[in-house]
């Protein structure tokens, strides 16, 4: 690299808009996210000057709705809506090559990429088969030898409604690492989604600082007690 | 004059964290004083203030009416609970405010200050705060009120009773009530017979401190003035390149610090900036630098510290300081600069600064979980001058602060470059007194090198000596720059480099 245009930091958001999410105001609460996170960018200079978001729907195919951009230059906040079954396939293989070709592109522009990190919001079980091996090519990576997916994000998957706890924890990247966070049980779907839609904001804004200040681990999740009511956060091991 | 009663209310963080949280206390809080002034009216404005406390203060909330616009409180931190930092805090805090309203036209009276405890304070000499702050009832109208928890030990609450008007269980649920309904029973006497002339005072939204509240970074919208600065812009200045800071909350150590020498065969040049990040959220500048002569030779250090440790600028100081001690002893007893012993200075630093963070946190900390409260690099340089004007450079460094020689306007990096080729950058880094592996490196620099040590604040932008960066740095140190024009090169604006930046640079000459 001949010089360093500046340090950004990737965050993606994969959210489910099969039919399901209709219900109970779930894709209203969704909808929001992308609001939230442009108004904690607009009181934040030092963030939004280094992350950057994109954000991908999934449902029996999955599409770039947003892709990775400083949130502060979006002319206009898009919002979702539903369309069919829940791919967990599809949203695995676009992430990755969303991934690898913004990252490769942030690269060529002489920026200096940190890993980035995928918000994986789902409100069902998956209904197609095989996409063990869509998240298998997204995420690993053998630092040895240099083979697998080496932009492999960390993943943290977030889980409302009929979601499967089992599942996702095997979508938590890397373990013992990230975590995952889920809905109370017997609790609201939207509310639950709109507490973690905080964390999502939250977390994409101290994560941004400690690119900034040069922190060792960039990716920061919310401490137990700084946790919002109706969801609870896990590493994944209850459920395995 | 209008008179306005101030409340400050001092919470540690994380109170209410059964109620709601600390948000929802505060909301609450002010609610009832809403309510209470509409009720009651009375003849002063209510005001308030919240000024969160763990083992640091910081004011979350200025003083402002109870209904104005407010960012939402969101703290963080969690204990020792040096309640006698925070008293002293807000003496200075309502010294300020009393100030700023003067300013304004207005007079406060009746000051009343809640703190609340939630367990008992550790440490720090709280007692001789807190009767600080209680004798301020010498001035003014003051009410100390103290609100406990059960956790708070008895000793304590009768601690407490010397200064405090009152001693009450803390219930989250309605502070005030709680508070015995002291609000609004007394009335603040108008000291200015002309008060007549300005008739009903409409209730209006009277927020008093123009100075941004000092906020945890990631939750709260504030209004950030980017002031007018005249450094030099590379490239994109970004969203934050004129962000000025609100002050640290240490007054000895400031924003920046710069220092230049003239010597026989050589400029000295020094400047540290707080970064734009640590100026946005209000924090400590945590890089560091100092130097030393011993006979001839020059001694050179500068120390950055790892922003995930609260004190980490403790560290860097105590770093750069027993570096250049250290190497100055060594010298003066014969040693030559290829034959220090540089494990010394680390092992020395490493002990030191594992002491300093056992002092702040009061805990048993090793050099394995220190990180959280302190932790440095440090890079230091012995600069002997030998003939013709040349001199012997022996650096030693652990961690990613950096060495570059300037060359007829070409930088060469003498230290390993940060991320060479990675794919995806790592921020982690080496850093006292977890590793404790220096490494060590001897050059020669002619006549007319420059020298340069950075912190990666720098460092980072310099990528592998070029682009426009190192090209805009070379044209203006091509000699040495004036004491604070070099200080206003060092902390030019560029696009997310937000980082703290420390340069010290060294001009070499023939000195015949």
């Amino acid at each position: 690299m001949t010089e360093t245009k500046g340090k950004l930091i990737p965050f993606y958001l994969v959210v489910d808009v099969s039919y399901s999410m209709t219900e109970q105001g779930r894709l209203d609460s969704a909808n929001k996210i992308i609001i939230e996170l442009v108004q904690a960018f607009e009181a934040n200079p030092i963030i939004s000057d280094k992350v950057r978001v994109g954000l991908i729907d999934f449902s029996d195919d999955a599409r770039v709705v947003i892709p990775l951009d400083d949130l502060l230059d979006l002319q206009s906040i898009p919002s979702l809506s539903v369309r069919g079954g829940t791919s967990y396939g599809a949203a695995f293989t676009k992430l990755r090559s969303e991934i690898e070709r913004n990252v490769n592109e942030l690269r060529a522009s002489n920026y200096e990429v940190h890993r980035p990190a995928a918000y994986f919001i789902t409100d069902g079980e998956p209904t197609d088969t095989g996409w063990e091996h869509a998240f298998s090519a997204l995420t690993e990576f053998d630092k040895a030898t240099q083979t697998g997916f080496r932009y492999y994000p960390n993943v943290i998957p977030c889980g409302v409604g009929d979601a499967n706890p089992a599942i996702l924890a095997t979508l938590i990247h890397p373990k013992g690492k990230m975590k995952m966070f889920l809905q109370k049980e017997g609790g609201d779907p939207a509310k639950a989604l709109s507490a973690m839609i905080e964390i999502i904001v939250s977390s994409t804004l101290s994560s941004g600082t400690n690119v900034a200040q040069g922190k060792g681990d960039a990716l920061q999740l919310p401490l137990p007690e700084d946790l919002p009511a109706d969801i609870e956060m896990s590493d994944g091991d209850d459920y395995l | 004059m209008r008179s306005v009663r101030p409340v400050y209310v001092l919470v540690p963080h994380h109170a209410g964290d059964d109620a709601g949280g600390v948000e929802a206390m505060c909301g609450r809080l002010l609610e009832e004083l809403e309510e209470l002034e509409a009720v009651d009216g009375g003849d002063a404005d209510l005001c308030v203030a919240v000024v969160g406390y763990s083992w640091f203060t910081r004011t979350h909330l200025t003083l402002r009416s109870p209904g104005a616009e407010r960012p939402p409180i969101s703290l963080v931190g969690a204990g020792p609970f040096r309640l006698g930092t925070a008293a002293t805090q807000l003496c200075s805090v309502i010294d300020a405010d009393h100030e700023a309203l003067l300013e304004k036209g207005l007079l406060a009276t009746d000051v009343t200050v809640l703190i609340v405890l939630t367990d008992s304070p550790r440490g720090d000499e709280w007692e001789s705060a807190v009767h600080t702050l209680a004798s301020k009832r010498e001035t003014v109208g003051l009410r100390l009120i103290a609100l406990v928890s059960s956790s708070v030990e008895p000793q304590t609450i009768e601690d407490l009773r010397r200064f405090a008007d009152d001693v009450l269980p803390l219930a989250f649920d309605s502070l005030l009530t709680t508070a015995g309904g002291t609000f609004g029973t007394s009335r603040a006497e108008s000291a200015d017979a002309d008060e007549a002339e300005f008739g009903t005072l409409e209730p209006e939204t009277l927020v008093v401190s123009d100075a941004p509240a000092v906020v945890p970074s990631g939750s709260s919208e504030r209004d950030v003035e980017a002031a007018a600065s005249d450094t030099p812009i590379f490239g994109e200045p970004g969203r934050s390149g004129g962000i000025l800071g609100s002050s640290p909350t240490e007054p000895a150590w400031p924003d920046s610090a710069i220092d230049a020498m003239e010597l026989p065969n050589a400029s000295l040049r020094a400047a540290s900036c707080r970064g734009r990040s640590h100026r946005f959220a209000g924090t400590l500048r945590q890089d560091a630098y100092a130097w030393r002569m011993t006979g001839d030779t020059l001694l050179l250090a500068i120390a950055d510290g790892v922003s995930s440790g609260a004190r980490s600028d403790v560290a860097a100081r105590l770093a750069v300081d027993l570096a250049t001690r250290i190497l100055a002893d060594q010298l003066s007893s014969g040693v030559a600069g290829h034959a220090i012993d540089w494990d010394l200075i680390v092992k020395t630093a490493a002990a030191r600064i594992l002491r300093a963070a056992q002092n702040v946190t009061g805990e048993s900390i090793t050099a394995d979980n220190i990180g959280t409260v302190m932790s440095t690099t440090l890079l230091a340089a012995v600069v002997t001058p030998s003939d013709g004007g040349s001199s012997a450079v022996s650096l030693g460094y652990l961690g990613d602060t950096s060495a570059w020689r300037l060359r007829d306007g070409a930088w060469t990096s003498l230290t390993p470059l940060k991320n060479d080729g990675a794919a995806i950058a790592s921020s982690s880094v080496s850093a006292l007194p977890t590793h404790i592996e220096i490494s060590t490196i001897d050059i020669d620099l002619q006549p007319d090198d420059a020298l340069f040590l950075m912190s990666d604040g720098v460092g980072d932008a310099m990528g592998a000596g070029t682009g426009e960066v190192p090209s805009r740095l070379a044209e203006l140190w091509a000699s040495p720059p004036g004491l604070h024009t070099f200080g206003s090169h060092v902390d030019f604006q560029r696009k997310s480099f937000d980082d703290d930046r420390t340069v010290m640079g060294l001009w070499l000459r023939d000195p015949s």
